[in-house]
């Protein structure tokens, strides 16, 4: 899974604009289907992550109250619904079909907005295209849905709840979620 | 007098009886793998004293393993999930799932909380070959396996 070096951070804007606009609620899901057994037969390997906001409140009250980083994360998880991460890895490149990725898409309407789209190219060569989506609901960001997408990889987060972006940071690298996001982070492979 | 003989096998017995609940699923999902692949798991000689010298140290945060392997077995086709959602007298969470086309395996991670403690039941296919495990873990254990998904369904692919 690559990072998604600086996604956030340069987002705030955006963000802003979209809270600031409070759209009406409706009954637009915020989990979504993320498993897609076709594509799953296709890919060398998936790895599939469901942690409920049960199991998560329950890894929350693990976390240690002194560690400012964990006090961090168990402030952001402990009223999430759920995180849903799904990986899907192939051995060729075109192994997957844009159009798989335009189901994941059809599902992000009403309420959810795209507020990041950013296509880069490693040091490889290999591009990397990560589009995030925010649901809003009356002002309040309830759901956050990241797919990021290489020629051999895909991979879908959808985090279910109310979010604060300004912590997201620390859920980096933690449950199945990419690391990279707010941009803190050094990419591994030198790449910016 | 002492007697530690006696002793061990009370404080064995003791941890058995707690562990009773969370035995008879374990037991059904082997039992039920048994019949469908018409395969007998394979005996590991002491076994039980691994399991003892477990309990008593909490080896890696594991305080309680029980575990059945398949070797060989034609149940390539049994559905493993639907084994252990059928056979659980109390809810299994799946967690992780990871599955490789590549070299054919299956790993699934499952959840539970039990009286305060924190279980994972883990059903791996590699081939041929199938395990059963299932581990009462200590918070740390159980968090280093939802924080690390990726690294957990590698460790436990046997």
């Amino acid at each position: 899974m690559r990072k998604l070096r600086g996604v956030i951070s340069n987002s705030i804007l955006a963000v802003a604009l979209i809270v600031s606009v409070p759209l009406v609620a409706s009954a637009q899901p915020s989990r979504l289907i993320l498993d897609f057994p076709d594509l799953s037969g296709k890919a060398s390997e998936t790895v599939d992550v469901a942690l409920d906001g049960s199991m998560l409140r329950l890894a929350a009250g693990f976390l240690s109250s002194k560690d400012a980083d964990e006090v961090r994360i168990r402030e952001l998880v402990r009223d999430l619904k759920g995180i849903y991460v799904k990986n899907y890895s192939f051995d060729k490149e075109g192994q997957y079909d844009p159009a798989d990725v335009q189901r994941v898409r059809a599902q992000l309407t009403g309420t959810w907005q795209k507020i990041v789209n950013v296509k880069s190219r490693n040091r490889a060569g290999t591009s990397e295209d990560v589009e995030i989506y925010l649901q809003n609901v009356n002002g309040r960001i309830e759901g956050m849905t990241i797919i990021a997408s290489e020629p051999k990889e895909l991979t879908l987060v959808n985090i279910v709840g109310p979010i604060d972006l300004q912590k997201l940071s620390a859920l980096e690298g933690q449950f199945g979620i990419p690391e990279g996001l707010s941009g803190d982070a050094p990419r591994k492979d030198g790449s910016q | 007098m002492k007697r530690p003989g006696f002793i061990i096998a009370v404080l064995f017995l003791s941890n058995l009886l707690l562990a009773l609940p969370a035995k008879a699923d374990f037991r059904e999902i082997v039992r039920s793998i048994e019949q469908k692949g018409r395969v007998q798991h394979t005996w590991i000689p002491f076994f039980w004293l691994g399991r003892m010298v477990v309990h008593m140290h909490a080896i890696e945060g594991v305080s309680d393993i029980q575990l059945a392997t398949f070797e060989k077995s034609e149940i390539s086709s049994i559905d493993l999930d639907s084994i252990v959602r059928a056979n659980s007298k109390e809810r299994w969470q799946p967690i992780i799932v990871a599955r490789s086309n590549r070299d054919h395996e299956q790993t699934y991670i499952y959840s539970r909380e039990e009286r305060g403690q924190m279980q994972l039941l883990i059903v791996a296919r590699d081939g041929e070959d199938t395990t059963v495990m299932q581990l009462r873990v200590a918070p740390e254990r159980f968090l280093a396996t939802i924080r690390n998904p990726g690294e957990s369904s590698e460790r436990f692919a046997f």
